[in-house]
């Protein structure tokens, strides 16, 4: 009998001890957040172009976490997609975009038009645009995500949404795609 | 065991991984000595990043010399671009760029003069100049190395760390290409002077010239070079080394000299050592000792495609089409078709050969018809390992191909897809004829252009935040701004000044509530009144129902009856409209006791109106106060009218569309009107909204009048005018009885008219408003002053009601709709 009671004492305590220790542990080491939001937001472009219908990629990423679509992002591309698929471990959807919108584009603003209003300004999620109020105003095209949020607010109409230019230094060494004359080869032999 | 240094000068090499010997083919140029070129008509000279990275120094139009610096650097970094020629600056456009992309670049294009006058070629006293000098002169003359690379030297030339070893890099492995040959054969001293200028500024204890041993005049030349120089013995020494391709690679050959291999993502500078090619030695002493530029190369043309292969002295900028056209071209059919720039391991194809010669262009191979092996088509991997042998750089070119064709980026990163120095030593043995190297670039440019995206979305991200973040604060302080400016104003104020407004407060509450039963008492006031207004209302009804039959011989100057008698006929024919009769009963009921209570008392205000609005017509030209009350009336029986034609109309909704006619309907109406039973009410209705408009616009005038003094002198002008107005809705009236179906055109002229009488309603109010002074200082009398406002109020009251009214009417219209 007192092997009993000695066992469910001993039991007791230590149930009390992993008790306490499990209760530390929770609150120190408490992980704040979804952690998986992190990593949807890493892998999302980060143009905050709110082309998904949410306010900014890390909405977006933590809508994912909660189930929604992965191909919301015609940024980011099919690629993306992929990637977003992988994490949630979800299948992969084609993407709810057009050929057009999936080409980088950055704004411009034709500045002899500009009036210098500040709205495309203050619409810019990421103080690609400076200029000041009655000043002309131009984009940092280093810095422009080609979210086009700043072609609503224009009152003139002067931003457009120019495709970025394939240079030699951001070539993709497709070489079939060079318009190559193609000629006759006289075969030897 | 022997130092690095002491193995070095014993003259240890080390075996490099992997390589290739495929056939030099190098006699065909090797022997010639290096010529001149003629000059070209024009030289297209590359600036690349103008307006970006630099600016131009001349305009189009300007004239240039030779060397003359085209270009000057926003960063101090900047390597300037020269004129190869002198002459004048035709254009600046996009030209093709000598890149396998063939995509265009933006160039200075420069027709060149015969004259050729040069800028003055200043050398540095070396002696005498310090390091920052010297490597300006290099930065600013444009050297930059001419292995292929063409990176600025002077960055090279001035690293961060301790250099021990110098390996200037005559190896020039790549079969064809024999320009650093040609050059250390002629130009060994000028070599040697370069040297000693890169062992002035780097100070390294050894200096090795690496010469492949298949250039055993080269090696001779330069070993009388470094014999003559004025270096310590030692310090510079020509080494050859075993005919291997890539043994000219940079890594390969820090491996080869001393054993060691630079880690993955590491520069040689960190190990200690610079490698620097013969030509850029060359070209460091030309721009320190000689102060020319860096404005011509050895460029070798060979292949059995020209005529004449060779290496010649080339103004860089110069267009190729002029240096094959001076080699000559051997017909291959109709065209030149191919021409590779660089050698035929690294080189590539050129999309056209409209291209500038550059700083990097070491050769332009013209491959006669056998020369190259025709393009075959690519066949499967067989996995038979060749590739991973002979890669110097020993990865696993299997690997990398498959994960590079998958587009499994990271996968090929894994396998150190960027150790890759695209030699083509793999796909010069596949036996499969894969393009390797191909897969690897485009791999290459894609896995770069990932990082950049990467690292562009990070920079999107940091600046969102900033963004957010700048957002949130600037909000934060103007809320702080506003709250300290409220306690600033609490506590500027005294408190005496605080116990005011206290009070103040305290007597705002005390006036609220005390004005809240002031408010209810008089609700109920008029809820008595307007059930006293509804029993008279009703009472007249039934009264004016029974003259009902003799209307139709009754003369249209009695308004009101016609309207409750129409009234009274709606009331028996419609019971189900009830409800909202009485309302409107109600409605009027409550106005006329406004009305009244303005005028002095409720019964006087209602004699008043019933027996005024007969008089009205006879009356309003010369009685102005009864006209006013006329008026009221006669809008408030329009109002009725509408509303119980309306209430009618709901049931036969095919007719709603006569509610809208309204005032100009005549009285002479009546008489057809009482025969036709079914238009009977319409025409009432008409009728009686006419003589309410007529009504109301004398009784306008009038007021007018009485409130412009002034113009009370042409009241008799104004009156006829009254009558004309009258006399042609009477001439109108024929029409309308004939064409009684036809409402379209009254319809529309009478809401004219109503548009007519609401601006004139305006009108007068606003004169009223304006000039209350002037009615009663002026001709008026002081009942006449009291008259006018007594009228003013009036005219509002009729107004409110005349638009309540109208709301109601169209609210109901809009039910019948909706039953309908």
């Amino acid at each position: 009998m007192s092997a009993i009671f000695t066992a469910i004492i001993i039991l007791g305590i230590l149930a009390t001890i992993f008790g306490l220790v499990l209760g530390f542990a929770a609150q120190k080491f408490k992980v704040e957040g979804n952690p998986i939001v992190d990593q949807l937001e890493a892998v999302l472009p980060q143009t905050q172009c709110g082309q998904c219908g949410y306010p900014g990629c890390r909405p977006y990423a933590e809508a994912i976490a909660n189930g929604e679509h992965i191909n919301k992002c015609p940024p980011g591309g099919t690629a993306t997609m992929e990637k977003l698929a992988e994490l949630m471990g979800v299948d992969p959807e084609p993407l709810d975009a057009s050929e057009e919108m999936l080409t980088k584009k950055v704004a411009y603003i034709r500045e002899d038009e500009c009036i210098g209003c500040t709205k495309c300004i203050q619409a810019c999620p990421v103080d690609a645009i400076v200029g000041s109020g009655k000043l002309m105003h131009t984009v940092i095209t280093a810095d422009c995500t080609g979210c086009d949020l700043c072609v609503e607010p224009c009152p003139v109409d002067c931003i457009d949404m120019i495709p970025v230019k394939t240079t030699i230094n951001n070539w993709d060494w497709q070489l079939n795609q060079i318009p190559v004359k193609v000629v006759l080869e006289e075969k030897t032999c | 065991m022997l130092t690095l240094l002491e193995q070095i000068d014993k003259g240890n090499l080390w075996r490099s991984p992997g390589g290739i010997h495929p056939p030099e083919t190098k006699a065909l140029t090797s022997q010639s000595e290096i010529q001149t070129l003629p000059l070209a008509k024009e030289y297209w000279v590359p600036v690349p990043g103008l307006q970006d990275t630099c600016t131009l120094k001349f305009n189009i139009g300007d004239r240039v010399l030779k060397g003359e610096q085209l270009t000057a650097g926003i960063n101090p970094q900047y390597l300037p671009v020269h004129a190869p020629c002198s002459g004048t600056i035709t254009a600046v456009k996009e030209i093709r760029a000598n890149h396998p992309s063939g995509l265009p670049v933006i160039s200075c294009i420069i027709e060149s003069d015969d004259t050729q006058q040069q800028t003055n070629f200043e050398p540095i006293d070396l002696d005498a100049a310090d390091t920052d000098t010297i490597l300006d002169r290099i930065r600013l003359s444009g050297v930059a190395g001419l292995g292929g690379a063409a990176f600025p030297t002077h960055i090279k030339l001035n690293p961060s760390s301790d250099i021990e070893l110098v390996i200037i890099n005559g190896v020039e492995c790549e079969p064809y290409i024999t320009a650093d040959d040609r050059l250390m054969q002629e130009h060994a001293n000028e070599i040697q002077s370069g040297i000693e200028i890169i062992h002035r500024l780097l100070q390294p204890k050894r200096i090795i010239i690496a010469i492949e041993d298949n250039k055993p005049n080269a090696i001779q030349a330069m070993q009388r070079a470094v014999q003559q120089s004025q270096l310590p013995k030692k310090a510079v020494r020509v080494t050859s080394i075993p005919t291997k391709y890539p043994s000219g690679g940079e890594k390969q050959l820090i491996q080869i000299i001393t054993g060691q291999e630079v880690p993955s993502g590491a520069i040689p500078a960190q190990l200690g050592i610079v490698m620097q090619n013969v030509g850029t030695a060359f070209a460091i002493h030309q721009a320190v000792n000689v102060g020319k530029p860096l404005i011509e190369r050895v460029v070798t043309v060979t292949g059995n495609g020209v005529k004449a292969p060779g290496n010649y002295w080339v103004p860089v900028g110069t267009p190729l089409p002029h240096l094959i056209e001076h080699c000559g071209i051997i017909e291959q059919g109709q065209q030149l078709h191919k021409v590779i720039a660089g050698g035929p391991m690294m080189g590539h194809m050129l999309p056209g050969i409209d291209v500038p010669v550059v700083k990097g262009s070491n050769c332009f191979l013209v491959p006669g018809p056998d020369e190259i092996a025709t393009e075959s088509s690519e066949q499967a991997c067989i996995r038979c390992g060749e590739c991973a042998q002979v890669c110097p750089a020993r990865l696993l070119p299997q690997q990398l191909f498959w994960h590079s064709k998958a587009k499994e980026y990271d996968k090929a990163s894994s396998y150190n897809l960027r150790d890759c120095i695209e030699c083509g030593s793999c796909s010069y043995v596949c036996p499969s004829d894969i393009p390797l190297v191909e897969y690897y670039r485009k791999a290459k440019a894609a896995i770069k252009l990932q990082t950049e995206e990467k690292a562009a979305a990070e920079q999107a991200k940091i600046h969102f935040e900033a963004r957010l973040k700048r957002l949130e604060a600037e909000k934060q302080e103007r809320e702080a701004k506003a709250k300290k400016a409220a306690e600033k104003r609490q506590a500027s104020m005294s408190g005496n000044d605080k116990d005011k407004v206290a009070e103040a407060m305290a007597r705002i509450k005390n006036k609220q509530a005390k004005l809240k039963p002031v408010d209810s008492e008089p609700k109920t006031d008029k809820k008595q009144n307007v059930a006293a207004a509804i029993a008279r209302a009703k009472a007249k009804k039934a009264k004016q129902a029974e003259h009902r039959p003799h209307k139709g011989l009754e003369t249209a100057s009695q308004p009101t009856e016609t309207k409750s008698s129409e009234e009274s006929n709606i009331d028996i024919q419609l019971n189900g409209s009830n409800d909202k009769k009485a309302k409107v009963a109600a409605a009027i009921a409550r106005a006329k006791a406004k009305k009244a209570q303005s005028s002095g008392g409720i019964q006087t205000s209602q004699n008043n109106s019933i027996t005024n609005t007969p008089a009205a017509f006879g009356e309003a030209n010369t009685d102005e106060a009864s006209s006013k009350q006329a008026k009221i009336a006669a809008a408030v029986a329009r109002a009725k009218a509408k509303k119980a034609k309306n209430s009618a109309k709901t049931v036969p909704d095919a007719e709603t569309t006569h509610t809208g006619s309204s005032a100009l309907a005549e009285p002479v109406v009546t008489s057809n009107a009482s025969d036709k039973s079914t238009d009977f009410e319409e025409k009432e209705h008409k009728k009686a909204r006419i003589a309410a408009a007529v009504a109301r616009a004398k009784a306008k005038k009038t007021a007018a009048d009485t409130a412009q003094p002034k113009k009370q002198i042409s009241q008799v002008d104004v009156e006829p005018e009254g009558d004309e107005i009258e006399s042609d809705a009477q001439t109108e009236l024929p029409h309308l009885d004939s064409e009684s179906k036809q409402t379209n055109n009254i319809d529309k002229q009478a809401r004219v008219a109503a548009a007519v009488a609401k601006a004139k309603a305006k009108k007068q109010q606003n004169q009223l408003d304006e000039h209350p002074h002037h009615g009663t200082t002026t001709v008026e009398t002081e009942d006449a002053a009291k008259q006018s406002a007594e009228q003013r109020k009036k005219a509002r009251i009729a107004a409110a009601v005349a638009k309540a009214k109208a709301k109601k009417v169209s609210s109901q219209i809009d039910n019948g709709d909706a039953e309908s």
